[in-house]
Formats: C-alpha cells, sequence, structure tokens
C-alpha cells in the first residue's frame, strides 16, 4: 500500500514525466554517438593504441584507485572521529572540514603548482637558505601523478565526509548495544557492523569521487599527467578526430558503468533496511589528553591543506595582483555565478525528487524505469567538454527546425533561440550533477519505512500532509545537501560554461581560468579568491541542516 | 527484456532521424540573403584571444564606431566545433585565434570565408596571410630560445634543430605537444626539411628533455633560472611579461635568463600569429570587415603590440620597448599556410617519437 495508491492519473503523468525528463538527460549522449556515427572523419584510433593509449589508461587508473583511497580514508576518519566523539574546537572544525568543497580541484591545483614546484617560492626559498642548487636536495615533484591524486582527494574527499557522517549518525545505538552485550569489541563494532552499514553510503560518496577523478581534465593538464580525459581531448579539439573522441568517452562511461553495476550487485545481496531502526543519537565519548590531541590533529590536517594554505596563497597572490577588482567587471561576474548555481540547484533537487518518487511508488518494479533514470544520472563522468557538444547537438538542431518551420510559415528566422541561452546551461548542469543529488535523496528516501506511510494514514492524515510532515523533515538533510553540492558545482563548474555560455557571460570561474591559462597566476587569485568565497556562503549557512549536531537534548540519558 | 530492447531500438531510431531532419537548403538560402538587408549595429565575436587581451582594441572600435561587440572566448578548437555545430544559423561574424593551426582547420571546414579588403592586403606581409583570403594575422607571435647565462654561450644554440645534439642531453625545456605554438613549430620543421627528417628530429630532441613536458611557456622559462635545464623553447611576449613585471621573482628570472632568435643562418626564426577570419554565415558581414580592418589599424596596432609585447604586424608600427630592446632578428618568411597544412602530421609526429 503505497502513499499515493489512490491517484493512478497522477501516478501516471509522474512516470511520463520521468520518463520524458530522462529521456532529455540521456538524449545529447546519444546524440554525440549518432552524430559519431555520421561523421566522416579520419578514424585515428590505430594511431592512439600504437602511441599513448597504455599511458592514459594506466594514469586514469592510478588517478582513479589512489583518489578513492585517499579520499575514503580522509572522510571516513574524520567523520567517524565527528559522529562518535568530543574534543576540542569540534563546532570550528565541523564546519572546516566542509570548505574544502568551495575550492576547484584547478585552483588547488594552480596554487600548490605555482608554490611547490621547481619555480615556487618553497623551492627557490630552500636553495637560498641552504645555498644548494636545483636536482641536489629531495623534493618531491608536485607536478606528477602523485600530486594529481593529492589534490583531487583533499578538493573531493568532503563528499565521503558528509554521506558517511550522515550514515553514521542515523545507525541504531540499540543495535550496538546488543552487540556490545554479545562481547563484541569496539574495533569489531567499527569493521563488522558500523563500516558496513554505511557502506551504501559510503560508495555513493566514493562514487562521485571517482566518476570526478575520471572527468578531470583541469588538474591533470596543469600537472602535466597524462590521462584518459587528456587523449580524449587531444584526439577530438587538437587532432579534430569526433568519432575516436566519442568512442574514446563511451569507453569512459562503460567503465562506470560497470563499476556502479558491480558495486550495487554486491549491495542488493544484503537488506540495509532497518524497519525498527530508532534514531536516537549516541552520546559521543569524550577524549582527553594525547587522544584529544590526536582527533583535532587528524580532522585539522584536511582543513589546513585542503582549504587554508591555498587560501592564504590566494590572498598573497591577489595583494599581489595589478588588477582591481573594477577592471575585471568581478560583481557582474560573481552575479552571474549565482544566478545559475542557484537555478541549477533547484531544478537538480525538484527533478531528483521526482524520479526517487516515481521509483518509490510504481506498482510493479519496471526495469524500464530505473535503467532511465540510472543512465540519464550518469553525466557525471562524462567530461564536461565532451557532454557539451552532446547538447549543442541536441539544442542546435532544435533551433534549427524551429527556424525550418517559421520560415516555411511566416518567412521568419530568429536564429539560435535555445543553444545559446542561459537555458541550455541550466540542461547543461542537470545533466553533469543530477549524480550528485540522485544518490542521496534516494538514501534518505530508503530509510523512510513503508510502515511510517501507513502509520500516518491510519491515523487519518492525508498523502499530501504525511509528505510534508513526515518526508520532509526525515529528507531536509539530504536534500539540503544536495543542494549545497550542486550549488557548489555549478560555481567551479568550467568547461561545459565555457562551450555553451551565451555572448558576454562570463562566471568567476571563466574569469580565473582566462587569466590562469594565460600564464597569469597571480593575476587570476582575485577572482578564484571570489569565487571560493562565494562557494563558502552556502557552506556555512547550510552546515547545521546538513551536519546536525549529534546530542539530542530530549533523549533520556538511560536511552543511551 | 524484449520490451526494453524494443524501446530502446526505437529511441536510436528516433535519435537518428532527429539528427538527420533540419537541414534544410532553404534556410540557408534565406539566412543569407536576409544578410544584405539592413544590419543591426553589432557584430559578433569567437575569439580564442583571451578577453583581456582584446577588450581596449573592442571597446576603442565600439567607441570610433558605434557598433557593438558581443563576445564568446574559448579554446580554439572547441569554438570551431561550436560553430560546426549551429552551422548556418551560427551567430558569428569574427573567429579571432591566437594561432594558424586553427584558423587553417576553420578552414578547411568550411566555417570561415574569403575577404577581399584592399586594407588588409595592402597591410599585411603576404607570407602571414591565407593565400585565398580566408585568414589574416593580425600580430607576430615568435617562438623563441632561452638560455640560462651562466652555462650557456648562445652562440652555441645555433638552430632549433642543432636542440637535438647531444651535447644537450637531460638540458632542454618545453612544454606538451597538445600545445598550439609546438605543433605549429613541428609543422614549420615538417614544411622544410620533410616528415622524416622532422621525426628523427623530435626524437633526438625529445631525448634530450629535462623532464617530463609539465606547466605552460612561463614555466619553462622559470625552470631555466631554477636550474631544471639550460635551455627552454617559449613564445617571446612571456618573457616580454617577466620583463615588464614588477616582483622580484620576476627580475630574478630575467637577471638568469636571456633570450635568442634561433636560425639566423637558415631559414629564419619561427613566427605564428594571432589571426582574425570571417565566419562562413556571418549575419553581420559589413561590420565584420570594418572590425577585421580596425584590427590592422595604428591604434588597434599599438594597443595589441603593448598590451601583450607581440610584434605589430604593420612594418611602421614600434612595438613595446621591451620587445625593441631584443633587436631585430630575421624571420622565418615561409608561407603560414604551407606550414599550418601539416598540424595534425605534427601531432602523430609528436605522439610517434614520445613528445607527450
Amino acid at each position: 500500500m503505497g502513499l499515493v495508491a489512490n491517484f493512478s492519473i497522477q501516478r501516471k503523468f509522474a512516470v511520463i514525466m520521468t520518463l520524458f525528463l530522462a529521456l532529455c538527460l540521456i538524449l545529447p549522449v546519444l546524440a554525440l554517438f549518432s552524430s559519431g556515427l555520421w561523421s566522416v572523419s579520419t578514424n585515428n584510433l590505430q594511431h592512439l593504441y600504437q602511441t599513448n593509449l597504455a599511458i592514459y589508461l594506466k594514469n586514469s587508473l592510478i588517478l582513479a584507485i589512489g583518489t578513492a583511497l585517499l579520499s575514503a580514508i580522509i572522510g571516513t576518519v574524520t567523520a567517524w572521529l565527528m559522529t562518535f566523539y568530543h574534543f576540542s574546537c569540534k563546532k570550528v572544525l565541523r564546519i572546516g572540514l566542509l570548505l574544502p568543497l568551495a575550492f576547484p580541484s584547478y585552483i588547488l591545483a594552480i596554487t600548490y603548482g605555482n608554490s611547490l614546484d621547481e619555480t615556487g617560492w618553497v623551492q627557490v626559498a630552500i636553495r637560498q637558505f641552504f645555498d644548494v642548487s636545483y636536482g641536489t636536495y629531495p623534493f618531491f615533484d608536485i607536478r606528477s601523478s602523485g600530486g594529481a591524486i593529492f589534490v583531487l582527494s583533499f578538493s573531493l574527499y568532503p563528499y565521503v565526509y558528509i554521506l558517511s557522517y550522515n550514515s553514521f549518525k542515523k545507525q541504531s545505538p540499540r543495535l550496538w548495544q546488543v552487540a556490545q552485550t554479545l562481547g563484541v569489541s569496539n574495533e569489531k563494532l567499527l569493521f563488522r557492523l558500523i563500516l558496513p552499514m554505511s557502506r551504501p553510503a559510503i560508495i555513493v560518496g566514493i562514487t562521485l569521487v571517482i566518476m570526478e577523478t575520471l572527468a578531470d581534465y583541469g588538474v591533470v593538464d596543469l600537472f602535466g599527467v597524462p590521462s584518459f580525459t587528456t587523449g580524449i581531448y587531444r584526439t577530438w579539439f587538437n587532432m579534430h578526430d569526433k568519432l575516436s573522441a566519442i568512442i574514446l568517452s563511451s569507453c569512459l562511461l562503460l567503465v562506470v558503468f560497470l563499476f556502479i553495476y558491480v558495486e550495487y550487485q554486491q549491495r542488493s545481496k544484503i537488506n540495509y533496511a532497518n524497519e525498527n531502526a530508532d534514531y536516537y543519537p549516541r552520546a559521543p565519548k569524550t577524549l582527553y589528553g594525547w587522544k584529544n590531541i590526536v582527533a583535532v590533529g587528524l580532522c585539522a590536517i584536511p582543513i589546513i591543506l585542503g582549504f587554508l594554505i591555498p587560501l592564504i596563497q590566494l590572498i598573497y597572490w591577489s595583494i599581489q595582483s595589478s588588477y582591481s577588482l573594477d577592471s575585471l567587471d568581478i560583481m557582474r561576474d560573481a552575479f552571474n555565478t549565482l544566478l545559475v548555481a542557484s537555478l541549477s540547484a533547484l531544478t537538480v533537487v525538484l527533478v531528483s525528487l521526482l524520479f526517487v518518487y516515481t521509483l518509490r511508488y510504481q506498482r510493479k518494479k519496471s526495469t524500464l524505469l530505473s535503467l532511465f533514470i540510472a543512465l540519464g544520472s550518469k553525466g557525471y563522468a562524462i567530461p564536461g567538454s565532451v557532454i557539451a557538444i552532446g547538447i549543442l547537438i541536441v539544442t542546435t538542431k532544435l533551433d534549427h527546425m524551429l527556424n525550418d518551420l517559421l520560415m516555411g510559415w511566416f518567412q521568419l528566422s530568429v536564429g539560435l533561440l535555445f543553444s545559446s541561452s542561459i537555458l541550455t546551461l541550466i540542461f547543461a548542469y542537470n545533466i553533469r550533477f543530477l549524480t550528485l543529488s540522485l544518490g542521496n535523496t534516494q538514501t534518505a528516501l530508503g530509510a523512510i519505512t513503508r510502515t511510517m506511510d501507513q502509520v500516518s494514514l491510519s491515523l487519518g492524515k492525508s498523502e499530501i500532509t504525511t509528505f510534508f510532515m513526515i518526508h520532509m523533515p526525515i529528507l531536509k538533510p539530504a536534500l539540503l545537501t544536495s543542494c549545497l553540492f550542486v550549488f557548489v558545482d555549478v560555481i567551479k563548474e568550467l568547461p561545459a560554461t565555457l562551450i555553451l555560455r551565451p555572448f558576454n557571460f562570463d562566471t568567476l570561474a571563466i574569469k580565473t581560468y582566462e587569466l590562469a591559462s594565460d600564464e597569469r597566476y597571480v593575476s587570476s587569485a582575485m577572482p578564484a579568491l571570489i569565487l571560493v568565497i562565494v562557494g563558502m556562503i552556502p557552506i556555512i549557512f547550510l552546515n547545521r541542516y546538513i551536519m546536525k549536531e549529534t546530542v539530542a537534548s530530549n533523549v533520556p540519558r538511560n536511552e543511551l | 527484456m524484449k520490451k526494453i530492447l524494443f524501446v530502446i531500438a526505437i529511441i536510436l531510431v528516433g535519435v537518428n532521424a532527429y539528427l538527420y531532419m533540419g537541414n534544410s537548403e532553404l534556410l540557408k538560402r534565406n539566412v543569407n540573403t536576409s544578410a544584405n538587408a539592413k544590419e543591426p549595429s553589432v557584430v559578433n565575436v569567437y575569439s580564442s584571444r583571451k578577453e583581456f587581451l582584446i577588450k581596449d582594441v573592442l571597446d576603442q572600435f565600439t567607441e570610433e564606431t558605434g557598433i557593438k561587440v558581443n563576445l564568446i572566448t574559448d579554446k580554439a578548437g572547441k569554438l570551431v566545433a561550436r560553430m560546426e555545430q549551429e552551422g548556418a544559423l551560427s551567430p558569428a561574424d569574427v573567429f579571432i585565434t591566437t594561432d594558424v593551426g586553427n584558423l587553417y582547420l576553420a578552414k578547411t571546414k568550411n566555417l570561415l570565408q574569403p575577404l577581399r579588403s584592399q586594407t588588409l592586403e595592402s597591410t599585411i606581409p603576404a607570407n602571414l596571410r591565407d593565400k585565398e583570403n580566408y585568414w589574416f594575422g593580425v600580430t607576430k607571435r615568435v617562438r623563441a630560445i632561452f638560455y640560462a647565462k651562466d652555462k650557456v654561450n648562445p652562440q652555441e644554440i645555433q638552430s632549433y634543430e642543432n636542440l637535438a645534439d647531444e651535447k644537450w642531453k637531460g638540458k632542454v625545456l618545453i612544454r606538451s605537444s597538445s600545445n598550439v605554438y609546438n605543433q605549429s613549430l613541428i609543422a614549420s620543421q615538417i614544411a622544410a626539411h620533410g616528415e622524416d627528417e622532422t621525426m628523427q628530429w623530435i626524437q633526438a630532441l625529445v631525448g634530450n628533455f629535462a623532464r617530463n613536458p609539465e606547466g605552460g611557456d612561463t614555466d619553462q622559462i622559470r625552470s631555466v633560472a631554477a636550474g631544471v635545464g639550460d635551455i627552454a623553447i617559449a613564445n617571446s611576449y612571456y618573457y616580454g611579461r617577466l620583463m615588464a613585471s614588477d616582483l622580484e621573482a620576476d627580475k630574478d628570472v630575467i637577471a638568469k635568463v636571456g633570450i635568442y632568435f634561433p636560425n639566423q643562418e637558415l631559414q629564419g626564426t619561427h613566427v605564428n600569429i594571432s589571426g582574425i577570419a570571417m565566419a562562413a554565415h556571418a549575419p553581420n558581414q559589413r561590420n565584420a570587415t570594418l572590425l577585421m580592418e580596425y584590427f590592422v589599424s595604428e591604434q588597434a596596432q599599438k594597443l595589441l603590440a603593448e598590451i601583450n609585447h607581440e610584434s605589430a604586424i604593420l612594418q611602421d608600427i614600434t612595438d613595446s620597448t621591451i620587445v625593441e630592446s631584443w633587436g631585430n632578428f630575421k624571420e622565418d618568411s615561409m608561407s603560414l599556410t604551407d606550414i599550418a597544412k601539416h598540424n595534425i602530421d605534427a601531432i602523430k609526429i609528436a605522439d610517434k617519437a614520445g613528445w607527450k
């Protein structure tokens, strides 16, 4: 007995809307493949295979595995400390751990690359202080795959941190009490019960990290680590071989699908639903002495490396740079950025709500529906420039047809209506970032049991009331998290924005990129700094919704 | 399962049908004729030259003519992809790039149209514009060689070709071959010596690399100062910017690194262009012509030369004092049309020789 059991028309409408929207989201990828087949360009796959393909594959694999591991460790360890322990400065650290989210990985790469490489001020200072020359002292090479893993992990770990924190918190302490009375040790409790039970959430986080790593072009380009994305860019935008580039992109997509499918298979063998879940949180244990220091240290490291050091570097460069705020039209760019970011956050959350509810209340399980939704939300793993061309194919085609019609009827040409408007940008962001919202909305809705619906309905509450009174409060953290993820990611988005934006439309990311890619790192610091500040605002504002305080005052002491 | 396959098949057919529609000839004709009617006073620019490197020129143009300039910037390869998709409806009037390779490419993809202009033809040297008037150079970008003053006698450098010599083993710095300036440099070698000889040259050059290619042109010059290598290949204006900088770190680089213009005994130093062209479906052709001609006016040339320390395309314009301080040198006079056609082969050769 579902929530909207009696509303078959509404249900049908929801299903049709879902299918339609999902189709819209898939269309650019399909159009890309099809246009690849039509294109007459020469095929360079043989050439790639003989030369660089193996290197591209190797580097991408190393990056994906390395970044996934490192960000998983940082994310879960900090979330674990935050959930189960009290230590000094906890409140500050809890917000602080979210802040690296505001740093685009390419800006992190610019700051670290230019301060730590052979010509950066750090090595220059070492050479002057010890009076040594380059090569005679040990120093790690930041522009390497290790450096790329470092930069990507410290900018992407917040995904894992937020999702595992919220998952840890929701676990029933009663289950642990049972385990503890059965004599299970604390370590066993962690590895046998808590981590496995949080697996769906942690995996969602890691999947996001892997997808973003595979689609990254900025960091690998700056650090000279030729990855699979480098191969796609080089083939398409240098050699202008569309077909080969599309084949390469689909290989990338296939790998992501495979990964998600295997994980899904593994996961579906276990039932995570905890029908008797009580949401009384466990009181965190207070840490003293050296344990306290270690906990503070562990939580401070990601903030220092992923936020504070690059921020200070940006501020320092901003002071040095000769560009004034005025000459860069920063306010206009900031407004544009905020506009598209908030519109996208809103639409993405609405679309994922629709998808998730349609899936939940379908009468019988439809594979087609699931498949559509799964396909529609995987744009995250495709490099932004590639998906952008797919979108251009679809929207320009729409424009051409519209113009043909108008020309035939009224002898009128309206030019490109769709393909160079903000609408297309919002569409692009929906394709790219739906995954960010869909995964954790789904996880959150999964925590609302059917029994809860039934109780509410049997108490005479309507479906609408049940939705607003029961579902919304439970979904709220997940929805706000989604909003935040999308908002911040749109602010940082670069490749799709570059190709799809209308005339005279700059965002902060574009302004930063223009200066940085012209090798004016110092000048690019000012727009970068403002970009980071704009990204920080929603993080600080939404922090208390997303990362709820663990101790609830209304929980009786003996319950704990 | 059958049902799903069926639905997927229908979608695929639908998508392909959709892609095939909407290319009517009617539209193209009408768009072109309407272009000759009265034009609004605007001109649309797609530029891979960064906004802050042309903004002053465009603003000046608007001030003098009253024609508003709409601007989109991106990497040239992506702008080409965008124009391709937009087809006959593309709003682009003028296409600006920072190298000749992408202009050549846009021409082969039928995205440009020729322009007969007395102003452009009389002011721009013949080797720096298209033989069929599809594109025109507006500034010169020189690919120079930089050396560590304390370790290298500039007379030893001689030529690009000479950098393949064993004595430079582990000493040469240059950025990735994904960079279009390097592609054009390789293309000019192909044009001068043929593919086989160029292949051998690059293989030896890659063997002399001080490290795997990373960073941009400025990074290579800075790395020479840091002692990573003795020789760097980079565009001259990056050095010009360092000379203009007030920062101590940059002054230090200039003190340690010298600039050298190679191939003086041979064909001359390789020169690329920042160029301009009219888009094939330009809706505002008259304004586009005005803008293109404005770019070779004395005023615009002075701005372009000052802004980024590139060399003006007009002979009688004095460059920035920094550029002037480097003195005169012999430039490669081969037509860029003949060089640019080797750009894709250049990428393939770089791939084969292991130049990342």
